[in-house]
């Protein structure tokens, strides 16, 4: 479970500080599949990025487990790192490396013994359907099977979480499709907890089961997705929703 | 002009082809050592820079620490890359005098090389390093990995491309800067150019010692491009 409590973040800019989280709170079931949606600049990757502190909080508490992880520094945040896998829009594979070594990395740097690391190495490229591109390397691979080793190498060192940053927005719609359908079995499988950033309501309505809307650094409304779709709120929450759809259809 | 060129070499041959092994000796020698100090310094250089910006990767206790120690190595190599190099071949004079307990010949240009060098190198390594991709650095980070498996496991290793031609570049720098040593005795094809095309009037020695070194450079530099691409799996 994750709990994040009147977590806010404050940039210094040249031109003052700017206010990238507002006194945001919101809790992750463990388990679950939580997406939060926003427009850019909404504040969503700066939230996710917290999680694993990559950005360090300017107040407020993130709590995983019951336990906060904001002050925690050196080894105890590598440990933490350890323990929460993460995705990103552009991939971002070990470019000079081959789909195994990417997917063996969280491993070898753990100091999993060799053969332990090929035996996982070889049940996850079989999950994610890329066991014949062991020996590949990441530029002779298509976006949706670059995306495929990243959540391979995620999942690699068996974590609690699973963040995913935009994950499918730089993926066509059929690729985006087999990519979500993917995280939602590993999910099923797993029980990983996934907290999904996105901007598109189609990947919220396709795998999560929580949603929270994130716009001018705060948040709208959450709750569950089916609840949230069915009764919208907030302007925002309509417009996302209802963005594609003719003009005189929208209330 | 057979006539001419075997008697040109059956004359010039042997010196001709001892000049170009002093100063390949020279050059390979000197970047090698160059590397040993203008790598860490210039791993130094983007680690303390990133400790600045990125109050997030990594926690805030060091930060003062870091900010002095990147303004100290960025000032150091400035001060290094500002000074001529022929300025820095006599003023090292007595230091190289020290380490290699002469002060002519191909030992002692060596030193003035490697010294002059490794500020370039650091710059070098420093601007490979930036060429990575930054979400590439991030999602190292964001698995836990150490500062020190950052660098073995992600920034080196990822920037081996570009190394290798920063690499090439050194060595046609230091071939240049090796023929400013000839005009101090530093031996090598500049000190055969000097002593002969330049006190003796012998344009064509001097003439002959210029197309090897074109022709040196022009060898580094396809070997190593051709080697940065050989090994760069980005393309495929």
């Amino acid at each position: 479970m994750i709990e994040i409590q009147h977590l806010t973040k404050q940039f210094a800019t040249r031109r003052g500080p700017f206010t990238a989280l507002d006194d945001v709170s919101l809790t992750v079931a463990a388990g679950s599949i939580h997406g939060v949606i926003g427009l850019s600049g909404a504040g969503k990757s700066t939230l996710i990025r917290s999680i694993n502190l990559l950005e360090r909080p300017t107040a407020g508490d993130i709590r995983i487990n019951g336990r906060s992880i904001i002050d925690l520094r050196g080894a105890e945040l590598i440990r933490l790192r350890r323990s929460i896998g993460m995705i990103f829009q552009s991939f971002n594979l070990l470019s000079q490396r081959t789909v195994h070594a990417n997917v063996a990395y969280p491993l070898a740097i753990a100091g999993t013994p060799r053969d332990a690391i090929d035996s996982r190495v070889n049940e996850l490229l079989r999950l994610v359907g890329l066991e014949d591109k062991h020996d590949a390397y990441p530029a002779q691979l298509s976006g949706g099977q670059q995306q495929r080793v990243a959540i391979a190498r995620a999942m690699a060192a068996r974590p609690g979480i699973l963040l995913c940053d935009e994950p499918t927005s730089a993926l066509d719609i059929v690729t985006t499709g087999q990519i979500l359908d993917l995280l939602s079995e590993i999910n099923r499988l797993t029980r990983v907890t996934i907290v999904l950033i996105t901007h598109e309501i189609a990947v919220i309505r396709r795998i999560c089961n929580h949603v929270t809307v994130l716009d001018g650094s705060r948040v709208l409304e959450q709750g569950p997705v089916a609840e949230v779709f069915k009764n919208p709120q907030a302007a925002i929450t309509r417009q996302l929703l209802f963005a594609h759809e003719p003009r005189e259809a929208a209330p | 002009m057979i006539d001419y060129l075997t008697s040109f070499f059956t004359a010039y041959g042997g010196l001709l082809f001892d000049g170009t092994l002093d100063t390949l000796r020279m050059v390979f020698i000197s970047t090698a050592f160059a590397y040993v100090l203008g790598l860490p310094i210039g791993v130094g250089l983007v680690l303390t820079e990133q400790y600045l910006h990125a109050d997030t990767t990594t926690p805030g206790a060091g930060r003062a620490t870091a900010r002095a120690l990147h303004t100290l190595l960025g000032f150091i190599v400035n001060v290094g890359r500002s000074i001529p190099f022929i300025i820095l071949l006599i003023a090292l004079l007595p230091f190289t005098q020290f380490v290699v307990g002469t002060r002519l010949g191909v030992r002692a240009t060596i030193v003035p090389l490697t010294v002059g060098a490794i500020p370039f190198v650091a710059r070098l390594v420093e601007q490979s390093i930036r060429e990575i991709p930054a979400g590439i650095m991030e999602a190292a980070t964001a698995m836990g990995s150490t500062r020190w498996q950052l660098v073995t496991r992600v920034i080196l290793p990822e920037s081996v491309p570009s190394l290798i031609m920063g690499v090439a570049l050194t060595l046609i720098t230091l071939i240049g800067y090796s023929a400013m040593a000839g005009a101090v005795g530093g031996g090598g094809l500049g000190d055969i150019a000097i002593r002969y095309g330049y006190h003796r009037y012998q344009a064509d020695v001097m003439l002959w010692t210029i197309a090897i070194l074109v022709i040196l450079v022009q060898v580094i530099q396809t070997l190593g491009s051709q080697l940065a691409r050989r090994v760069d799996k980005r393309r495929l």
